[in-house]
C-alpha cells in the first residue's frame, strides 16, 4: 500500500524508525505494536491492524537474537509512516495472490427500470451485498451504484442505472462502500487489498474513496483507506 | 582498533553521522535526511534515488546523519525504488482517468 496523504490537510509523511520482531522482507505493509514480552513492532495479518503504528518504507533485514560473533548490532529497525491519518492506496486484488485480476461479472439481462439486473456470478457466497459496482462496457460504462441486495445472482440497487443494463454488460465489484466500510481484507503480503471476500471482512480500515479505472478496471483500480486502528490516534493499552 | 571496528555496527558515541549513513547505505535502507546532509548526499554515487513519489519526497523524521528531527529528503535504494515507480505509475494512470466513488 503506498501513502497518498494525511487526512489533516498535510502532505508530508512523518517517519519514525522502530525495532522490529521478525524479518519485514516487504515494504508497504501495516506494523503493530508489540505485545508486552515482546521486542519489537510485529507484521499485521491479512484480517488484523489492530493497534497499527503506521506502514513500513522499507525492509528491516534478516531478524536475529543472539549476540553475533563480530559483535555486529543485533537491532533490526524498520522506517515506519505514523501519522495516525495517513491515507493509503491499496490496489484491489481479486484473490489473495497480489495482482489477481478482479472478478469479471457479465449481466446476462437486465430490467428495463435500471434497477437490477442477472449476473453470472453469485455474490450471495461470498455476500457483497452493500458493495459497489462499476460497469466497465456497456450503456452504462464508467458509471458506479451501491448494491444494496442480492438474491444469488440478481443484483439490486436502490438508485437506478441511468441507462438499462444489456446482456453482455460488464462490471466488477468492489466489497467497499466508503466512507461507511471499516473493512478491508489484505492480500497474502499485505501490500493489497482482496476484493474477492465478503463485505465487512479483513482488518480494520475506514475506506474513503475508491479509484476504479475505466480501461483497466479489473487490474488497476483502488480502494483509498486510513488504518481504523492506530496507536497514535487515542490512549489506548499497549497489547 | 577492534572497537573502532565494532563501533561501526551500531551507532552510539563514537559512531560519526557519516559512519551510521555508510552502514544504512550498506543494507540498503530507505534514506532521511535533513536539507544541509541531502545537499552533501550524492544518490547516483550510491545507487540512491529521490522516492518516485512525489508526495514522498519531502517527509518529517531524524536525520540519518545528524538525527536532527524536522523537514526532511527521502531516498530510495535503486532495488525498491523500481517497484515504488511502477506503483507510482500505476496509480498515477488510474487516477488519471479514474471513476471516483464515494457513495
Amino acid at each position: 500500500m503506498e501513502y497518498q496523504g494525511d487526512l489533516t490537510g498535510g502532505s508530508t509523511a512523518f517517519i519514525k524508525r522502530y525495532q522490529v520482531a521478525a524479518t519485514k522482507a516487504t515494504a508497504g505493509v501495516p506494523v503493530l505494536v508489540p505485545a508486552a514480552a515482546g521486542s519489537g513492532l510485529v507484521v499485521a495479518t491479512t484480517t488484523s491492524t489492530a493497534k497499527a503504528v503506521g506502514v513500513t518504507i522499507d525492509t528491516s533485514g534478516t531478524y536475529v537474537t543472539a549476540q553475533q560473533t563480530d559483535n555486529a548490532d543485533t537491532a533490526r529497525t524498520v522506517g515506519v509512516i505514523i501519522n495516525p491519518f495517513a491515507v493509503y492506496s491499496l490496489l484491489m486484488s481479486g484473490g489473495a495472490t497480489e495482482g489477481t485480476a478482479m472478478v469479471l461479472h457479465t449481466a446476462a439481462s437486465g430490467a428495463s427500470d435500471g434497477l437490477s439486473f442477472v449476473s453470472d456470478v453469485n455474490t450471495d457466497s461470498p455476500e457483497m451485498a452493500d458493495g459497489t459496482f462499476f460497469c466497465l462496457s456497456g450503456a452504462n460504462a464508467g458509471i458506479s451504484r451501491k448494491l444494496t441486495s442480492n438474491s444469488t445472482t440478481t443484483q439490486t440497487f436502490i438508485v437506478a442505472w441511468p441507462r438499462d443494463i444489456a446482456a453482455g454488460d460488464t462490471f466488477v465489484l468492489a466489497p467497499y462502500d466508503p466512507p461507511r466500510g471499516i473493512k478491508v481484507q489484505l492480500t497474502t503480503l499485505l501490500t493489497q487489498a482482496d476484493s474477492s471476500i465478503a463485505v465487512g471482512t479483513g482488518a480494520a480500515f475506514r475506506t474513503i474513496e475508491l479509484k476504479f479505472s475505466q480501461h483497466e478496471g479489473r487490474t488497476n483500480s483502488y480502494v483509498n483507506a486510513i488504518l481504523a486502528n492506530h496507536v497514535m490516534t487515542a490512549v489506548q493499552a499497549d497489547a | 582498533m577492534a572497537d573502532v571496528k565494532r563501533a561501526e555496527f551500531r551507532r552510539n558515541r563514537y559512531t560519526s553521522g557519516s559512519a551510521h549513513l555508510d552502514d544504512m547505505i550498506e543494507l540498503q535502507k530507505a534514506l532521511v535526511l535533513c536539507d544541509s546532509h541531502a545537499m552533501k548526499f550524492k544518490p547516483q554515487a550510491a545507487h540512491y534515488e529521490l522516492h518516485p513519489a512525489k508526495n514522498m519526497r519531502r517527509v518529517q523524521g531524524n536525520c540519518d546523519v545528524c538525527q536532527e528531527c524536522g523537514a526532511a529528503t527521502l531516498f530510495l535504494h535503486e532495488s525498491q525504488a523500481v517497484d515504488e515507480r511502477r506503483k507510482y505509475d500505476n496509480y498515477r494512470r488510474c487516477s488519471e482517468y479514474a471513476h471516483v466513488v464515494a457513495n
